[in-house]
């Protein structure tokens, strides 16, 4: 078989940070998550493209690595590629080594490292308009023949970026290059530099300025409270017209629905209680989702988020963490799940542990609904101190009451754990970058995607089982009470409400929290139908607001503060760390937590409000 | 057939196909199971042509295009060799005692 016909296989390999993950996308049309610090990337992604001359490529992006000789787990994976002992893959036909060309001091080394494979290879590099703006110059035929392989410039955000590698991986393979495998790879890398790269100055004075403010001590840390604060304000401030928008429009196809169904009212009642009731309910919520990710994704592709971890490094080794844990704890806030995944790129077993048993009290994007429902019931919007809204402010606790019960858990598991050794941060503060708008609206649109994915997936059919056992068996005859309490899912409510009825839950939020293990918005949805089963007429914020008392509602958000509702997660920790015992001492102290969190919260309410 | 029987076919179908969907989410592997079980039961030589039919149409999708666990192969040859393992890119956290220090 010809090697046209074969196809070639690629690999991108490089420090982290030195964007794999963007020269993939532009070279295969994927839209892989991309942000400006080290560690997005910790499985091995594939992809293919076509060269101009229609040789087929296969590529594969691999975590960044700083050394062959693996130090995280996620470097595993780039070893073993590279190597060609990852299991059921053969070593790539070439090598596509990628280096950030403001930082060549750093990447070459690995890229020297790589070379001593003996593999064919290409040099990429990357962020050539960056070093232009610097003033770096870099002569690179001087770089090719210093290492006998081919040198190309990319700009992996840019259209058009990566013709130039296109071209040239689609002509001859390049050819090995013998070196010898010993010797001093920084003693090559400052002879290389001397000789081929000319800088200005080692870091972006830009950089240095806004880090002289960013990263002080005292400076920093109110910088970073303020920006959460400001983001948890835009959340309830900005998203209020667009959601009463949705929610007269879900509103008003229901009607439309509803009235032509007439003739159908068990149909109607599936459609209008279940679906438009449930569905709608969550739907609402997809403003202020988007607002908190337009936030999110803007402090990722600026390169800020290393700072803050930074910065929180002293606090969390107080704890028992690494600076090392607030990547993946920061991408907890968006799902648990790529945050437990995040932690392959934590080198110790014990703090990855850690990070992963405490990765769920970070408050995901699916709590949100059940928070905005309940603070925009019971907190008044109104201002306070002048500029801050009210219902912003509680919104900010609920978040910082996760955060600070995570870093309790942490320090409790750091009083249990035999080994107490302390392991210092090494992190790379990558150089700020303005968000480009074209990325944000694709950040935006793909959790705009997720979201609706999972309304018009497990929410909807969650939704219609909810609204199936809610209707059936109907009530007996002569019944006073409304259907629903008749029904299978009445019946489990009234059950399920002695074990809840101290902490303040009546048979209604019973129900809702069945099927909201499988999807935590499903609780508000389930709310929602069963609700409107029992006769109700108004919005769910309407009856929650006059049903239910104020201890109820605090309660309920003490609850899902610390309540594992998540099965996929669980799934994740069980895969992650290879054991049920770990999923068990999970799922069980959070459930602990919860409970007592929410029977301390609501009898103390309980006893203000009397 | 009058309107309340097709209600009645509607509703239940609509909340049959919602309950497959939802245990498809909660519970994949469980899911799979009773499908390849369901399709390979109904595929069976004997069945007729109709039944066979729902049967392959029912088998997992990997399955009807020769992928991993049909023995023909994840590799790219499409079965012309023995397949290898199934690659799963997981990363299982080990932890080992630390050497104690002596002293």
């Amino acid at each position: 078989m010809s090697e046209a016909l074969a196809g070639l296989r690629l690999a991108l390999v490089g420090n982290p940070n030195c964007g794999k993950t963007a020269l993939f996308n532009q070279l295969t049309g994927g839209r892989q998550k991309v942000a400006n610090y080290a560690g997005v990337t910790v499985e091995r992604k594939e992809g293919r493209f076509t060269g101009p001359s229609g040789r087929l490529f296969q590529l594969l992006d691999l975590p960044g690595a700083y050394s062959l000789e693996a130090a995280s787990p996620d470097e595993v994976i780039t070893r073993d590629v590279c190597l060609g002992h990852f299991p059921g893959e053969t070593a790539p036909d070439v090598i596509v080594c990628v280096a950030d060309a403001t930082n060549l001091r750093l990447h070459l080394r690995f890229v020297l490292e790589v070379r001593r494979l003996g593999r064919p290879m290409v040099l990429a590099l990357n962020m050539m308009d960056a070093a232009r703006k610097r003033g770096i110059t870099i002569n690179v035929q001087k770089l090719e023949a210093a290492l006998g392989i081919p040198v190309i410039e990319t700009i992996a955000v840019q259209r058009g970026g990566a013709a130039e590698l296109i071209r040239r991986l689609d002509g001859d393979k390049p050819s090995v290059v013998e070196v010898p495998s010993a010797g001093d790879l920084h003693a090559e890398v400052r002879a290389m530099i001397a000789d081929a790269v000319s800088m200005p100055t080692r870091t972006a004075e830009i950089d240095d300025a806004i880090d002289r403010i960013v990263l002080h001590p005292l400076l920093g840390l109110a910088l970073l409270a303020l920006i959460m604060f400001l983001i948890f304000q835009a959340v309830f401030s900005w998203a209020a017209p667009l959601m009463e928008g949705i929610d007269a429009g879900v509103g008003l196809v229901g009607e439309w629905v509803g009235g032509a169904l007439t003739s159908m009212p068990l149909l109607r009642s599936l459609v209008v209680d279940g679906i438009f009731a449930g569905v709608g309910g969550v739907l609402v919520f997809l403003p202020q989702i988007l607002i908190l990710f337009l936030f999110i994704l803007a402090l990722e592709e600026s390169g800020y988020l290393p700072r803050a971890a930074f910065l929180l490094d002293r606090l969390m080794l107080k704890a028992g963490l690494t600076g090392r844990s607030f990547i993946p704890l920061l991408s907890s806030f968006a799902c648990a799940i790529p945050g437990i995944m995040a932690t392959r790129s934590i080198q110790d077993p014990r703090d990855r542990l850690t990070t992963i048993l405490i990765a769920p009290l970070m408050t995901c994007s699916a709590r949100l609904p059940v928070y905005a429902l309940l603070i925009a019931a019971f907190i008044p919007n109104q201002t306070v101190a002048g500029i801050f809204n009210l219902q912003g402010v509680v919104l900010f606790t609920l978040y910082v009451a996760g955060i600070v019960s995570a870093l309790a858990v942490a320090w409790v598991i750091k009083l249990v754990r035999r080994d107490k050794s302390e392991h210092a941060l090494l992190m790379e503060l990558p150089s700020y970058r303005i968000p480009h708008p074209r990325d944000i609206a694709i950040g935006l649109w793909e959790r705009a995607t997720i979201f609706l994915k999972r309304v018009g997936g497990i929410i909807l059919s969650l939704t219609i089982i909810l609204w199936f056992l809610s209707s059936f068996p109907g009530a007996p005859e002569g019944a006073t009470e409304p259907a629903i309490n008749y029904s299978f899912a009445g019946t489990l409510g009234h059950w399920l409400h002695a074990v809840f009825a101290p902490i303040g839950f009546n048979w209604q939020i019973c129900i809702a929290l069945v099927p909201g293990i499988a999807a935590r918005e499903v609780a508000v949805s389930s709310l929602a139908t069963v609700y409107a089963l029992s006769g109700n007429e108004q919005g769910l914020q309407a009856i929650v607001a006059s049903q239910w008392s104020l201890p109820t509602a605090l309660s309920l958000l003490a609850w899902y503060v610390f309540a594992p509702m998540c099965l996929s997660t669980l799934a994740t920790v069980r895969r992650e760390t290879n054991s049920w015992r770990q999923v068990w001492i999970m799922a069980g102290y959070l459930f602990a937590l919860a409970y007592i969190a929410s029977l301390l919260t609501y009898q103390i309410a309980r006893v203000m409000s009397a | 057939m009058n309107a309340s029987m097709l209600q009645t076919l509607l509703v239940a179908l609509i909340v049959s196909v919602s309950a497959i969907l939802a245990v498809r989410h909660v519970a994949p592997g469980l899911f799979r199971l009773l499908q390849t079980s369901m399709a390979r039961a109904l595929s069976r030589s004997g069945r007729n042509a109709i039944l066979r039919g729902v049967g392959l149409w029912l088998q997992p999708l990997e399955a009807k295009k020769g992928g991993c666990g049909t023995g023909l192969g994840c590799g790219s040859c499409g079965g012309c060799g023995t397949s290898p393992a199934l690659q799963v890119d997981t990363i299982p956290l080990k932890i080992n005692p630390r050497p104690t220090a002596h002293h």
